[in-house]
């Protein structure tokens, strides 16, 4: 079986990992309440899309 | 490679994707308020299929000739196969088994629907029958959701007449402003000015039965912000359809 020849430092595994950050989620302002939203998706918030359209109606929980 | 694959799996055999097609299907045309959410797959594999059987029944709107009659029929027959068929020679068991199965009519409905409405609606509009708006992910599976909807539904027809009567009334009231209220006319008329005068008296109606929800919104805007977090988007609309009531 394979087996490490070598200890693995942590260096060398903080080196490999320095580039495995995720990115924030691009997001755009709902025009309508201003609050961040994903792009191209209804606002969550206030339920708008494309200026006029409610496509559905927030409630509280 | 995809190369030339138009189509998704969706995870299914072809009858278990057919079935559930038809059933998507009919559903879309059936719904209340001409629209379902299903997941954005699910409904970016729908639209070419229901367009398909709306396009038959756009087709037979204008039908001439001695056989039309004859080409009639067959357009239906082939729009039926976009629904499950009504099955009604399935034998009605009434054994142990418990009482008798009610007919499964739901297709027969919607093409029933798609032929008396829905054909007519959709004459002059060549394709594009169905809308998608993306909803964002659902909690639980992290599945995209989506609405689809028919186009040039009741709410948004509403939606518009309102916007007429919005312009109408700013002309009305504000003739001081002359270059204001001249391009306010302009829009109302360009969006079927003609239902504009029927438009009042027909918003009223609608939102006494809790039904104009697209015009009342509108103007609720302003007090709507009530915090929050999302709740399932079905529920707060049957919500809020009884409160309304
Ligand atoms: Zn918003």
């Amino acid at each position: 079986m394979p087996n490490p020849k070598r200890r693995h430092s942590k260096a060398r595994t903080r080196k490999r990992r320095a580039h495995d950050a995720l990115r924030q989620p691009q997001t755009s302002v709902c025009p309508n309440c201003q609050e961040p939203r994903m792009p191209h998706r209804v606002c969550p918030k206030c339920g708008h899309y494309k200026g006029r359209e409610v496509v559905q109606v927030e409630e509280t929980s | 490679m995809r190369h030339l694959k138009a189509h998704r799996k969706l995870g299914r055999t072809s009858e278990h994707r057919m079935s559930m097609l038809r059933n998507l299907a009919t559903s879309l045309i059936n719904a209340q308020d001409e629209r379902i959410i299903t997941t954005l797959p699910k409904a970016k594999e729908l639209r070419p299929f229901v367009e398909r059987a709306i396009t038959l029944s756009r087709h037979a709107t204008n039908l001439e000739g001695d056989n039309a009659e004859a080409q009639s029929v067959h357009l239906r027959r082939r729009a039926a196969t976009f629904f499950h068929a009504g099955n009604r020679q399935q034998k009605i068991s009434t054994g142990r088994r418990g009482p008798e199965r009610a007919p499964r009519t739901a297709g027969v409905l919607a093409l029933r629907r798609l032929f008396d409405e829905l054909g007519e609606r959709f004459k002059d509009r060549p394709g594009g029958y169905t809308r998608i708006i993306k909803l964002g992910r659902r909690d639980g599976d992290n599945a995209e959701l989506a609405i689809i909807e028919l186009v040039d539904n009741r709410r948004e027809r509403e939606a518009i007449e309102a916007a007429n009567k919005r312009a109408k009334s700013a002309t009305s009231a504000k003739k001081k402003s002359a270059k204001a209220s001249k391009e306010v006319e302009e829009t109302g008329s360009r969006r079927g000015g003609r239902k504009a005068d029927r438009t009042y008296e027909k918003e009223e109606t609608t939102k006494a039965r809790g039904r104009g929800r697209g015009a009342t919104d509108e103007k609720t805007e302003d007090q709507k912000p009530k915090g929050g977090s999302r709740t399932k988007k079905t529920e707060a609309t049957s919500a809020e359809k009884d409160t309304e009531k």
